[in-house]
């Protein structure tokens, strides 16, 4: 299945992931990043119940320096 | 968003400290903060006075140019219900009531029309029976056609009465403390509503928030020590311009003169005195508008033109319908210049400055305050 | 001390967090700075490097985290990555900046005032970047912001407190506090400001392109601190006698005989 993480096409290891099952692929910390899923923000305790869908739109977001 | 002005006598206290090295770095620096207008104010800087004009006279020319506004106030009223010590209208004084009906604040308004005023203030004292905001809304109505701007000195009113007349047309509110210290203000307010100091100092926050254009407050001089009145003019001034940075100041010096009720000045207070005030918040607000009414005598107005005051009243009379009446009676206070406008505008043009009758136009007002 | 919002700072030096050449020297640069809030960017995960996260190497009991919403061309986008922020964070602080011009990074004061009266009421701190405009810090002001950062010089050009004359009127008419950010190219810079009045000033690209960053950091941390001590001390004005007299009339005294 196909999702656009940070806006590139991402080939998923099964259908349906979990978000937190995407986030164990990537080895990224839950608590460092924040989520959104077609322009809404998830919490942090619902990465291990979000199903992800085909097309989903996914951004994964992190502080990163700046002024 | 309450003001609570300094302990008066802390200010006294804090003026007795500078010295002549404090006048001069005040003297020196390109905006004064308070601490410099308390050395312009106090006793060292009496040697300095003519160098604190020389700056305030550059200071005013910079800001104002070469104009003086002109006004002419228009007595209503002088019921009160108050008895303040200090003030002919005080409710036991002995004197001809009378409030205008709308028809003779109207002529009065058009006989000074008619000598070229197109900026008069509304005068009365503090008695609702006779004048309340329904009346001041409803003479403002009929006047502002004929009128560039009208101010209202009266009664403390509520934010919503100052925006009323605000929509009606009134441009401008002067309420002053009488005086900011608080244990002689009790004293001198026997009675009446006006014994709540801390409602009066309010009054110019509700003022500009109702949007009126400009709000006018000062002291008494002749009750409390001048200096530190100057002092807690400042404070309550610089609070004001950051509380609402988009309405306009004035400043005002009322000197205690002989009235009915023989009330003699608890101070004195001298032409010296109120030039070292008006030079030193000149220069602590380059900004603010200085007003010296007819209280004041020729000869003073004269020589302080364009040292520091931006507006002069003129051809005063300060009892209701006076201009009407050949004789009036029931003053609040006898003026020290009795000339007219005409020949304070002469006088004005003689020194090279502009005599400005007009300085808005209230039908620019929009509602949206 | 410095209070924004309900928040009080031991110290007046912001501190950005950009361009720093690894993590180790930023924490140690901060350290040496004495800064107790510090900005951060938000970006997409680097899929190529995901390990590498700024977070972990920053003890967040330590420092205020300043997100800023850099990047944002229009109040919508700004408002998006204010949200972001405040999901990463997990505190309303955010440093509003709106930059359309790509060019010159200026910010974009119709955004900026639309942005921040928007997150306000969604209570959001918010200190929003802003050219040196004193009406318009008044306007930020009344809709909420919680303090302004009046830019020095465009972002990145090191030319020092260009906008003096406008950051002074600033400085006397504001009522919340007024952080100097952008342009601070030197530490007589920083000075300067806080001579000025400025509450606090934002520094990064100054520290960060250093030859020593750590050096420069504390060097930054001496002059806020000089610069506050000197304001506090009460400054004589810079001027000539010159000034105080007339050019109208050259006099420096007026004639006061008409005095009774």
């Amino acid at each position: 299945m196909t999702i656009h993480l940070n806006g590139k096409p991402y080939q998923t290891v099964g259908s349906e992931p979990k978000i937190s099952q995407i986030l164990n692929e990537l080895q990224i910390d839950p608590t460092s990043v924040v989520v959104e899923l077609n322009s809404g923000i998830i919490a942090p305790d619902r990465f291990s119940d979000t199903l992800l869908k085909q097309d989903d739109r996914l951004e994964l977001i992190r502080f990163v320096g700046g002024g | 968003m309450n003001y609570q002005s300094p302990d008066f006598s802390d200010l006294e206290k804090i003026l007795e400290t500078y010295t002549e090295v404090d006048v001069q770095r005040a003297l020196n620096m390109n905006r004064l903060d308070l601490n410099g207008l308390g050395a312009l104010l106090s006793p060292a800087a009496d040697s300095f006075l003519s160098r604190m004009a020389a700056k305030s006279s550059e200071t005013t020319l910079l800001r104002f140019g070469k104009t003086t506004q002109l006004y002419a106030p228009i007595y209503l009223s002088n019921y009160c219900t108050n008895r303040c010590a200090y003030c002919g209208f005080s409710a036991d004084n002995k004197i001809n009531r009378r409030c205008l009906t709308l028809d003779e604040a109207q002529a009065e308004a058009m006989i000074l029309h008619d000598r070229g005023f197109q900026h008069i203030l509304l005068v009365t004292g503090e008695a609702d029976a006779a004048v309340d905001c329904d009346y001041l809304e409803a003479i403002t109505l009929r006047l502002r056609d004929k009128f560039a701007a009208i101010s209202i000195e009266v009664q403390p009113l509520s934010t919503q009465e100052y925006h009323r007349l605000f929509v009606a047309g009134i441009t401008a509110v002067a309420i002053y403390q009488e005086t900011y210290d608080r244990n002689l203000y009790s004293k001198v307010h026997l009675s009446g509503k006006k014994c709540d100091y801390d409602y009066r100092l309010e009054s110019p926050a509700r003022v500009a928030e109702a949007g009126m254009r400009e709000v006018g407050i000062g002291a008494l001089l002749g009750l409390s020590d001048w200096r530190a009145e100057g002092l807690a003019i400042g404070h309550h001034l610089g609070w004001l311009r950051k509380q609402f940075w988009s309405t306009g100041f004035t400043v005002s010096f009322p000197r205690l003169r002989p009235a009915a009720g023989e009330f003699q000045p608890l101070t004195t207070v001298s032409e010296r005195d109120l030039s070292q005030l008006i030079f030193g918040l000149r220069l602590f607000d380059p900004d603010v508008g200085l007003i010296v009414s007819t209280r004041e005598e020729a000869r003073y107005r004269d020589g302080m033109l364009g040292l520091g005051p931006t507006r002069y009243s003129a051809g005063s009379c300060t009892a209701p319908g006076g201009y009407s009446s050949p004789e009036p009676m029931g003053e609040q206070f006898s003026v020290g210049d009795n000339r007219s406008l005409a020949e304070v505008c002469e006088m004005i043009s003689s020194k090279g400055f502009d005599p400005v009758c007009k300085d808005w136009d209230s039908e620019f007002q929009a509602e949206n305050s | 001390m410095l209070k924004i919002s309900d928040t009080t700072f031991g110290s007046r030096l912001f501190l950005g967090t950009g361009k720093f050449s690894s993590a180790g020297v930023m924490k140690e640069a901060m350290e040496a700075s004495g800064t107790e809030m510090i900005t951060v960017a938000l970006r997409r995960v680097d899929l190529d490097n995901p390990e590498d996260d700024i977070m972990s190497v920053l003890d967040r009991q330590r420092y205020t985290f300043l997100p800023n919403t850099s990047g944002a061309r229009d109040s919508k986008e700004a408002i998006r990555l204010a949200h972001l922020a405040r999901a990463a964070s997990g505190t309303p602080w955010l440093k509003l900046e709106v930059t359309p011009d790509p060019r010159t990074l200026l910010p974009d004061p119709a955004e900026t005032l639309i942005a921040t009266e928007q997150l306000v009421k969604e209570g959001f701190i918010v200190l929003p970047y802003m050219n040196a405009d004193p009406v318009l810090a008044l306007r930020l002001q009344d809709v909420g912001a919680a303090a302004v950062m009046p830019l020095g010089s465009p972002i990145g050009t090191n030319q020092g407190i260009l906008t003096a004359f406008q950051v002074e009127i600033i400085i006397e008419q504001a009522r919340v506090p007024v952080v100097v950010d952008a342009g601070i190219g030197a530490p007589s810079h920083a000075a300067l400001a806080m001579e000025m009045g400025a509450d606090a000033v934002l520094v990064n690209t100054a520290i960060s392109i250093a030859k020593d960053p750590v050096a420069m950091a504390r060097a930054f941390g001496q002059a806020v601190e000089a610069g506050r001590t000197a304001f506090e001390a009460g400054m004589g004005r810079r001027t000539s006698q010159a000034s105080a007299s007339s050019p109208e009339s050259g006099k420096l005294e007026n004639d006061l005989g008409f005095l009774n």
